[in-house]
């Protein structure tokens, strides 16, 4: 287990990296891949609800340390969608290659649902923080607090929100069969072999 | 005997060639025989070429190789005096940009990364706290307005754009002179500018400028063009969409305004006297 720590940390640093400045330029579906979501997921399914949780809070707070969001909101959505994979996981437990798969869209919506319903509550109370912003001066009157209104209430599903949640989890549904047979082939190569005494 | 026809003989050729006499003689001969050797010759040559022919291809290829790489070097050559290129031209714009309100401080900074999360609308510089950026510094391009800058670290600062759902800046129309609040639109919306007096007569195609107010941006930097108005009598305000004037996606360099003079509201500081009395 601590030889896989050892390996996913850089590795999530790695896969920050490549996010912020390699996977923007490839879009699938309209949608760049966030490989740090499924890292963890996959790491919760594989090593348990724990551990995956650890690893959705250090990856969702590198996501927030390159995002314009409040910081510790991915991290929240994060922990959602990996815990609910992980208890879907449980009610599913014949193996077929397509389960990753399903488990992956469910971790997705989660991670969506969570992650825009802190947005519509946080992101009022983050503007009214950030006395930079030009309507910030004028958080009082009621005119900018309707504004401020307008603006959390674009973090809602509408249409475009929705398609984007929806091109969001067929492709992390589909990512997550290569990396889950990938994090397996990894498992099995690093992990101890028992031996019977 | 033999010896004796033999010679005589042979004297007897030297006399005739001599005079010419045999001309017709070699004729006779000589055509079917040269016409063999035409036919040998082209072959032996042929088969003198298969039988050299490997040193040549050989050279050829070493040739074709050698080339190969000739052209590869000045692919490569010219890829990169088009990017020079670009670079140039992307650098006299900024300079003319520059030049044309060279009262503001500047700082030249690159685009190292974009925001992680779909939802928002930001890009990440190279330039942080440590090279003199701060928290709320405008940023430009050459073609108008980028945002601001929302969150520094040392060596690198994130600029939230102004298309971005949380944006909000104060704007002021180019020729009818109207003001408002221009919006970014957020995930999948266009910026709009709000709180525009119903009564002002805002055409499409209008420049759309900062104004100032607030102090948090210079005044007149493009921000964007209207492309549509929307009025209702009903309302107490009317609403325009705006386009941006810079193409986000194309983005490579940027102007961080560390220094512009912003408008002096100071007059209002103090309270005059006849209302301080008043009171």
């Amino acid at each position: 287990m601590s030889a896989s720590i050892y390996l996913t940390l850089p590795l999530l640093v790695i896969l920050l990296v490549l996010q912020v400045t390699v996977l923007p330029y490839i879009e699938l579906l309209g949608v760049a891949p966030q490989l740090l979501f499924l890292v963890p997921v996959v790491w919760g399914l594989f090593y348990g609800l724990q551990q995956g949780l650890i690893w959705a809070f250090i990856a969702g707070i590198l996501i927030d340390l390159f995002s314009a969001g409040p910081l510790g909101a991915t991290s929240l959505a994060f922990m959602a969608a990996v815990s609910a994979a992980v208890y879907a996981k449980r009610l599913i437990p014949q193996e077929h290659f397509l389960i990753p798969a399903a488990l992956g869209a469910i971790a997705s919506l989660v991670f969506w649902l969570v992650y825009i319903l802190l947005l519509r509550i946080l992101v009022p109370f983050m503007i009214d923080s950030l006395d930079f912003l030009s309507i910030a001066g004028l958080t009082n009157t009621p005119g900018a607090q309707g504004l401020i209104g307008q603006v959390a209430r674009n973090y809602g599903l509408s249409g475009s929100m929705g398609n984007l949640v929806l091109r969001s989890t067929v492709l992390h549904s589909l990512l997550m069969i290569p990396i889950y047979w990938v994090v397996t082939t990894l498992d099995r190569l690093l992990r101890p072999k028992s031996v019977e005494i | 005997m033999t010896l004796a026809v033999l010679v005589g003989a042979t004297i007897l050729l030297l006399v005739l060639d001599t005079t010419g006499s045999l001309d017709g003689v070699f004729n006779f001969f000589e055509d079917p025989i040269s016409g063999v050797m035409g036919w040998t010759t082209v072959r032996t040559e042929a088969l003198v070429d298969t039988i050299t022919g490997p040193d040549d291809i050989q050279d050829a290829r070493a040739q074709i190789v050698s080339l190969q790489s000739q052209v590869d070097a000045l692919q490569r050559e010219n890829e990169q005096l088009r990017e020079i290129e670009g670079e140039f031209r992307l650098l006299q714009d900024l300079f003319n940009r520059a030049r044309e309100s060279p009262e503001f401080q500047r700082l030249t900074a690159s685009i190292i990364g974009y925001d992680t999360s779909p939802l928002f609308r930001s890009i990440i510089l190279d330039k942080g706290a440590n090279d003199g950026v701060h928290v709320g510094m405008p940023v430009e391009s050459a073609r108008g307005l980028v945002g601001q800058v929302y969150r520094t670290s040392g060596h690198s600062a994130m600029v939230i754009l102004i298309t971005d759902n949380i944006s909000s800046i104060p704007a002021r129309l180019g020729t009818s002179r109207a003001t408002g609040i221009v919006r970014g639109g957020g995930l999948g919306g266009a910026m709009t500018m709000d709180w525009i007096d119903l009564e002002s007569q805002i055409d499409v195609g209008e420049v759309v400028l900062t104004s100032g107010l607030g102090g948090r941006f210079p005044e007149d930097m493009v921000i964007g063009r209207i492309i549509e108005v929307e009025r209702y009598e009903a309302d107490l305000f009317q609403r325009a969409t705006v386009q941006p004037a810079v193409d986000f996606d194309s983005l490579e360099m940027v102007f961080v305004i560390t220094d512009f003079r912003d408008i002096d509201t100071s007059i209002f500081d103090s309270i005059p006297d006849d209302l301080s009395s008043g009171q």
